[in-house]
């Protein structure tokens, strides 16, 4: 945050609004599931899973990446040449009242980098960060003329308003404050996507849903790789392919099967990075998602298809983390980790920020 | 610096030191970092830096910082190259290759490079840290010269080059001639382990430096009636190593003289040196031992040399004056043998009574043994004489033991001296160095004396000389008298209180100013006189051990080039001025000039045979015949 002198109109809205300072709780009161909940109301609404895309879905079995040393020593066609992460750290500001009710506003200090891996060096391409702070807020029931005097107030210390009506003003504080934290969750895909869309002939590996960044039909076509490392969502049904999941050796995949949502198609499989004794069976595994457009109109014959995917796991798994200091080594990526790292050597500290922000509203 | 618009928004398309880089045409080496557990100081920081670019211990390194609403250069010295990789443990690093060397990784490792800086000088002069993220770049000649305060020196004096890492140098190494004669400071010292140190070759390439400095100021300012003059009295300790100082060295190569040139001395030349003394045979006027060359000529005491000179305390030795009995016996003696009175200038003179008992060391030693011979009954039918008379009085104030004790004491140093006393009064050659030419050294060997003491006895005659010279009413202004001399340990040993001792004390402590200067070496510094050492202005390390290291003689010595010093090469030193924030890395050339006998040659070396001319060799009695008249 940039040292202006703050807007006294930051104070007068902030008095008008009966604005009162907060903080995270220790806890996260919302459970699990309702996160999951949250998390789609941006409109990430799995139309289907179709399992039986590479095998049929009665003879799924694990398929192992590693076995064919001349495929492992060759890699992938279109291996990935860049990758994408993007961090966000939030922390509530503030809570205003506006019509009678707590309305939360979360400061974020987010960003989104690429690396590009030049032999076996990762090198921060020119133009590869972006990196914000913003104010989130739910824009149910505030007048345009104090949004603009609010944002303009916000400017002068070097942030970003941003804001958006949820369909549904809940009385849920704790519900409004997930949607609102949502919004810089959504900004930070937003900074990941324009990276992205900067180079979209590159192969790319970008952290995190595939099919939240590539929602234009133009962008199905692009050669990206999605990796997710925390399932939050439940694809794989049937109990015996849960089972294959859990039984995965490292280097093995599931068979690749088909999520379709509203804005895009992805082609998805489990790949077992890691498994390490004293863990869930689950632990040690990440979800890959490539477009279904691209794969299909690069492999148009299947076997090459399935060759791909086994040979991109396999260079997936090269790159896996193997550093046991580092708390989540067994579902990274070596790359993304030191997208990680750098990100985190870039954004500003968020509760110096945050205290900042109260001293301006005076409160 | 990246863009910050109005919404906050940054991004990474621009390049922050670029602008510098363009504005210096260096390239950067790195940039500040101050995490915690490695913050800045004033005296230090570290900074990162990049895989393609190279850094080493001893290099200088340069930054423009913020300080402030301000901005400040800070110049630094890299004294630590540290790399540090991702890994928590060595045990993750084993896993990260499976405990297998020969597999392979997609990814390379990417740690990080990082130096430790100890800071040099800031301009404006400020004690502050440099701030986080500023530029470092590498530094050269002009930055050495601001590192080093070059351009405060009045009076700066080349000894050697800026060593800038590893082989590369970064322009001349100046000390500041007004620490080394008297102005600011005085003397030098020179510590290194033996063989390996060359503390001598440094020695004589410094008062080489000195004598040239003093010859190029007579020649641009003939009428300053204080221009700098030098007498320079070189003692030889080791060998008749320094007897062929004026001989070209058959090792000197093109790379030393190219270093030379690098000093701005074109012109190099073996030492000019006035003349060569060693001590003389017993009751000839020969030298007491082979030297090896012509040209040398004997030195020598006589009683009434030594009397003149005020030398007579100096023949005892430690342990002797120690007993207060001994000494105050000695005082009564020489208050026999001595008249002392002033000049009409207030100098003091001495010579030998008209009516002293004995006139030479033999008529000394007939005197106590016939006057002892007496005492015990044995004195014969001769009638007693005056001066028999002056022994009965010293035998009424003095115990008989006492008085044998140095009646043997005398006869042993003056038996034991190899000639340089003389038992009878002709024939004395007394070194006498307050005529010299000033700016041609002499040569005197001192190491061919079979007792250590009669060594230090040599010394303090020539350093007595010297200070009588410069505090009496005959001091010429601009005039020093250098000594070059190694093994100070034998001549101020820590802890002895003798005379001697007490001499060269007096001279490093007290005398800088009146121009008599110590150019000492010894290997290890902590055997000799703290006041001798922590004198010297000009302080220089060649290798040295580590334990003598961690004694409190090398507090200047930061602790993390005590590992460096330890493993310095033979041409490399380290060196410190008062000035000086931290000690400078020198690179010292091989002198032009034979540092023994076995390289010794009177030919210059074929890459200078075209410029420069042979040694004349001394004392050429015939004219060289034609070569077809040669056999």
């Amino acid at each position: 945050m940039t040292e202006h002198a703050s807007d006294p109109a930051l104070k007068e809205l902030a008095r008008r609004y009966d604005a009162r300072p907060l903080d995270d709780p220790p806890y996260d009161p919302l459970s699990q599931a309702d996160q999951a909940v949250e998390e789609d109301e941006r409109g990430l609404d799995e139309k289907g899973v179709e399992t039986a895309y590479e095998l049929p879905t009665s003879g799924w079995r694990p398929v192992p990446c590693e076995a064919d040393p001349a495929r492992l020593a060759a890699g992938p066609i279109d291996a990935p040449r860049r990758f994408i992460d993007g961090s966000v750290h939030s922390r509530s500001v503030a809570a205003f009242s506006v019509d009678g009710r707590r309305r939360p506003a979360v400061l974020a200090c987010l960003g989104a980098l690429a690396l590009d891996l030049d032999g076996a060096s990762l090198v921060r391409p020119p133009d590869g960060f972006r990196l914000s702070t913003i104010l989130c807020l739910l824009s149910n029931g505030l007048p345009q003329e104090d949004l603009r005097r609010l944002g303009d107030g916000l400017a002068l210390l070097g942030v970003e308003l941003v804001v958006s009506e949820t369909a549904e003003l809940v009385a849920d504080f704790e519900v409004l404050r997930r949607r609102t934290r949502n919004l810089a969750k959504e900004r930070m895909e937003t900074a990941e996507k324009e990276i992205l869309f900067a180079a979209p002939d590159v192969p790319t590996v970008v952290d995190g849903l595939l099919e939240r960044r590539l929602v234009t039909v133009d962008s199905q076509g692009m050669p990206a790789v999605g990796v997710v490392k925390r399932q939050m969502r439940r694809y794989l049904r049937d109990k015996s392919h849960l089972n294959l999941l859990y039984e995965l050796a490292p280097g093995e995949r599931t068979p690749a099967f088909l999520i379709e949502t509203e804005h895009a198609t992805v082609v998805s499989w489990y790949l077992r990075l890691s498994a390490t004794d004293g863990l869930p069976p689950g632990y040690g595994i990440v979800r890959l998602a490539v477009p279904q457009h691209y794969l299909e109109q690069r492999f148009p014959v299947p076997q090459e298809r399935w060759a791909q995917l086994s040979a991109l796991s396999a260079w997936l798994r090269g790159l896996r983390c193997r550093e046991k200091s580092y708390p989540r080594a067994g579902i990274s990526l070596e790359p993304i980790v030191r997208v990680e790292d750098e990100l985190r050597a870039l954004l500003p500290d968020t509760r110096q920020e945050a205290a900042r922000l109260q001293r301006a509203l005076g409160i | 610096m990246d863009e910050s618009s109005s919404d906050g928004r940054r991004d990474g398309s621009k390049e922050p030191a670029e602008a510098a880089e363009a504005a210096s045409g260096l390239q950067p080496v790195g940039r500040v970092g101050a995490p915690q557990g490695a913050e800045a100081t004033s005296a230090q920081f570290h900074f990162w830096v990049p895989e393609d670019r190279l850094v080493e211990k001893t290099q200088l390194v340069h930054l423009e910082s913020a300080i402030g609403s301000d901005k400040a250069q800070f110049y630094g010295l890299v004294t630590e190259v540290f790399r540090r990789s991702r890994r928590s443990d060595m045990l993750e690093e084993s896993d990260r290759f499976d405990g297998r060397p020969e597999e392979q990784v997609p990814l390379e490792s990417r740690g990080v490079t990082y130096a430790s800086v100890q800071v040099l000088a800031t301009d404006p002069s400020v004690f502050t840290p440099p701030r986080e993220e500023s530029v470092v770049f590498p530094a050269g000649e002009p930055e050495a010269r601001i590192a080093y305060g070059v351009g405060e020196m009045e009076k700066p004096l080349i000894v050697g080059l800026v060593r800038n890492g590893g082989e590369a140098v970064a322009g001349p190494a100046y000390v500041d001639l007004d620490y080394l004669l008297g102005a600011k400071g005085g003397h030098l010292n020179v510590a290194g382990i033996a063989g390996v140190g060359t503390k001598s070759s440094l020695l004589t390439i410094v008062l080489s430096q000195v004598l040239r400095y003093c010859r190029r100021h007579a020649e641009e300012q003939p009428e300053d009636p204080e221009k700098p003059q030098a007498r320079a009295v070189i003692l030889n300790v080791k060998g008749f190593d320094l007897f062929w100082l004026d001989r070209w060295s058959r090792a000197f190569t093109e790379e030393d003289r190219r270093m030379w040139e690098a000093m701005g001395c074109s012109d190099v030349a073996p030492l000019d040196v006035l003349g060569f003394f060693a001590p003389q045979q017993p009751g000839s006027d020969e030298l007491a031992a082979p030297v090896g060359r012509s040209g040398v000529r004997p030195y020598s005491w006589s009683l009434e040399d030594v009397i003149r000179d005020n030398l007579f305390v100096y023949l005892f030795s430690d342990s002797d004056r120690e007993d207060d009995n001994f000494a105050l016996l000695l005082a009564d003696i020489e208050r026999l043998l001595a008249r002392e009175w002033r000049q009409n200038d207030g100098t003091p003179m001495r010579e030998l009574r008209r009516d002293a008992p004995a006139r030479t060391f033999q008529e000394l030693f007939d005197w106590f043994e016939r006057s002892l011979a007496r005492g015990e009954g044995r004195e014969g039918e001769e009638p007693p004489r005056r001066s028999d008379l002056a022994f009965e009085r010293l035998q009424s104030v003095h115990h008989a033991g006492t008085v044998r004790r140095f009646y043997r004491r005398l006869r042993r140093i003056v038996y034991e001296s190899a000639g340089i006393f003389r038992m009878d009064g002709g024939g004395s050659h007394p070194l006498d160095i307050s005529q010299l030419e000033a700016g041609r050294p002499v040569v005197v060997d001192i190491q061919s004396l079979p007792d250590r003491h009669l060594q230090r006895f040599v010394v303090a005659a020539l350093l007595k000389q010297a200070v009588e010279q410069q505090t009496g009413a005959g001091a010429l202004p601009g005039m020093h008298y250098l000594f070059v001399l190694d093994e100070l340990n034998r001549f101020a040993p820590r802890g002895h209180t003798d005379p001697i001792t007490q001499l060269i004390e007096t001279v490093a402590a007290e005398l800088r100013s009146r121009g008599v200067i110590l150019l000492g070496a010894q290997q290890q510094a902590s055997l000799v006189s703290p006041r001798v050492v922590e004198n010297a202005s000009v302080r220089v390390l060649g290798r040295t051990g580590g334990h003598e290291l961690r004694q409190d003689v090398f507090s200047f010595l930061p602790e993390e080039l005590r590992d460096y010093v330890e493993q310095l090469g033979a041409s490399d030193k380290v060196l410190h001025l008062p000035s000086f924030r931290q000690p400078m890395h020198v690179r010292v050339p091989r002198p032009p000039w034979a540092m023994r006998k076995q390289e010794a040659s009177p030919e210059p070396p074929e890459f200078l045979a075209a410029t420069a001319a042979p040694v004349p060799s001394p004392a050429r009695r015939l004219e060289p015949r034609p070569y077809d008249e040669q056999p």
